[in-house]
């Protein structure tokens, strides 16, 4: 990992940590405007909750209730890409034993 | 811009989730991660921070909040097939663990966020690519068109699942998200320059990297 990457990984942290649990609760774009156009009554609720909301409602801490799910979120992130590149290896390296 | 569940009719969310899986297996098909194993740890990071700053929101003129989507980011880095995994990715850990998007939604969001926003900033990006020396500009123009195109068809879905009329949708949709395109445009020309400057390239450069993840 060169020392950009590094850099970026360190201002992901940060944004998690620091910054994410204090980001105002506003309606986005398109909760603003369904709001104005009053069509929010057809948003249906979610099939089930793991982290709604990017929060833990069970922990009273509210900066831990916001961090825990982030940091969650960014290693998820970091899983997915490695193990879709880990399973790419696995297969080319399949392959190549099928050709010889 | 992630749409819940119940704002999309059956036949629009079924027909885009069917399009965008088409898409993705495309882009499993073009690009080639582990044939060039240096690239990766640059694109789980890029992934996360794209991510987190999707966590954070920026009051736009104290009626609404916008946040970085990261589509031409992703696309300007690494390419258009890349960034529309590095996306999908994001849209569905978003849907599945932070319950931010729906489910049968997730198709709908992964064509606007995934497919169509990363190949929209590409594209427009390349078209100004000649002229250096307006790189941080035709960087603003593409996030700007990238997110105002995104938010066009989203207007289009609503109207086509019969919840608004196309007009006022349209109008709603891009007025917001018009200003919302100018805080993706700053971030993703600020980013974008850093991380361009810290590896000593310009933008050939990047391509090179790009070409190597991309286009087998």
């Amino acid at each position: 990992m060169n020392k950009k990457t590094k850099i970026l990984l360190a201002v992901t942290i940060v944004l998690v940590l620091f910054i994410a649990p204090f980001a105002p609760h506003q309606l986005d774009g398109l909760e603003r405007v369904a709001h104005d156009l009053g069509f929010t009554d057809k948003e249906l609720e979610p099939m089930y909750e793991i982290f709604p909301d990017y929060h833990i409602p069970l922990i009273e801490n509210d900066w831990l209730g916001h961090a825990l799910p982030g940091i969650v979120g960014l290693l998820l992130c970091l899983a997915v890409v490695w193990g879709y590149a880990r399973i790419g290896t696995i297969l080319r390296n399949v392959r190549k034993r099928e050709q010889n | 811009m992630h749409i819940p569940d119940g704002f999309l009719s059956a036949p629009v969310w079924m027909s885009l989730a069917a399009v965008s899986a088409a898409g993705i297996a495309v882009a499993i098909k073009k690009t080639r991660l582990e044939e060039d194993q240096s690239q990766i740890p640059l694109i789980g990071v890029t992934t996360a921070f794209i991510f987190a700053a999707q966590m954070i929101n920026f009051p736009v003129a104290g009626a609404t909040s916008g946040h970085l989507a990261g589509g031409t980011l992703a696309a300007i880095l690494f390419g258009p097939w890349t960034a529309m995994l590095i996306m999908t990715a994001v849209i569905m850990i978003q849907g599945l663990f932070f319950q931010d998007g729906g489910i049968t939604a997730m198709g709908a969001n992964l064509f606007n966020v995934a497919l169509v926003a990363p190949w929209v900033g590409y594209g427009i990006y390349r078209i100004f690519q000649k002229w250096k020396s307006i790189q941080p500009v035709s960087i603003f123009v593409a996030s700007w068109i990238s997110v105002t195109a995104t938010a066009a068809l989203v207007a289009i879905q609503l109207y086509l699942s019969g919840i608004v009329p196309l007009g006022l949708a349209m109008k709603a949709m891009l007025t917001w998200h018009a200003i919302i395109g100018i805080g993706e445009g700053i971030i993703t020309v600020v980013v974008l320059r850093y991380l361009m400057e810290r590896q000593g390239q310009d933008h050939n450069a990047l391509a090179t990297t790009e070409a190597k993840v991309v286009e087998k």
